[in-house]
């Protein structure tokens, strides 16, 4: 990863996984590796320390983060660009509303549950 | 012996080169929302199933991520070097709808690819010489003239003399 200016810096998307640090949190941040033998990819996880000033992610977020012009510490490389996915809160991008895997949860009506999911589905749904 | 596993094809590198779609080069994270049943997601599961392989391979520059289960419709979203982003609802789109979507929205043009492919085949090839070559210049090469920039031809080889020579 090559020097740029500093909004054109190298961003990636991981998984809050420590948070028992002063300013800064352990993100899994995965990228897909080709295993030649296998002919597969993989993901393959990286630990990158990060910096967040303001303690606002929590374990199990799913956070951008952009990597630093000029590394804060030793480990530190990277700082928190945005909480994508909040854990628990998950908003939809599209829609902008709060949501679980199944349904909105602002849709007082129509709430799911998981069953209702698999009842109207026929053999063609399924790949 | 038959090849293992489901659709054991994806697992070539024939097939992984086969992908039609490189994604250009101010993406920098390409992330696929989808869920495991329903029949609004069959074409993203159907994506991640036969394509993703082959998008990791043209775009190695991305990172690919999936997230199941997460949302209640498939979507893409990506973002760029600026930190732009960028999200695509794929609802109930087919496998081939969503590939064309990203192509449109996040792919690198035909004419892009040409280009790409024209530098490639002029660095490949060790005779050659200049931008995106093994050599910037022919002055390089022992048995040539040294570098005008370096050392200045002698004046019966420069334009301008030549043409006062005429006069």
């Amino acid at each position: 990863m090559t020097s740029k200016a500093p909004n054109m810096m190298r961003l990636f998307l991981g998984q809050v996984f420590g948070i028992r640090m002063n300013r800064t949190i352990k993100v899994k941040v995965t990228k897909m590796e080709l295993d030649e033998y296998v002919m597969k990819y993989y993901s393959k996880p990286q630990i990158c320390y990060v910096y967040d000033g303001k303690y606002e992610t929590t374990s199990g977020d799913i956070v951008l983060i952009k990597e630093l012009p000029v590394p804060r510490s030793a480990k530190v490389r990277h700082s928190l660009e945005k909480i994508v996915y909040q854990v628990g809160r998950t908003i939809d991008p599209i829609t902008r509303r709060r949501c679980t895997y199944f349904s909105y949860l602002d849709d007082a009506g129509t709430k799911q549950t998981m069953d209702d999911v698999g009842k109207n589905q026929t053999n063609a749904d399924m790949e | 012996m038959p090849m293992r596993g489901r659709d054991p094809i994806r697992r070539t590198i024939q097939y992984l080169k086969q992908g039609k779609l490189h994604l250009r080069e101010n993406v920098q994270i390409f992330t696929i929302n989808y869920n495991q049943k329903g029949a609004a997601s069959k074409g993203a599961r159907d994506f991640i199933y036969w394509n993703l392989g082959q998008l990791q391979y043209k775009s190695p520059h991305v990172q690919i991520l999936t997230f199941k289960n997460l949302t209640p419709t498939p979507l893409i979203q990506s973002w760029l070097v600026t930190g732009e982003e960028v999200v695509m609802d794929i609802d109930s789109k087919d496998n081939n709808q969503i590939l064309e979507a990203i192509q449109k929205v996040l792919g690198k043009s035909a004419e892009t690819l040409a280009a790409e492919e024209r530098v490639r085949a002029k660095s490949d090839n060790p005779a050659n010489f200049g931008e995106g070559c093994l050599r910037k210049c022919i002055c390089e090469v022992p048995g040539q003239i040294p570098c005008p920039g370096v050392i200045p031809l002698p004046k019966e080889m420069r334009g301008k003399y030549k043409k006062m020579a005429e006069q």
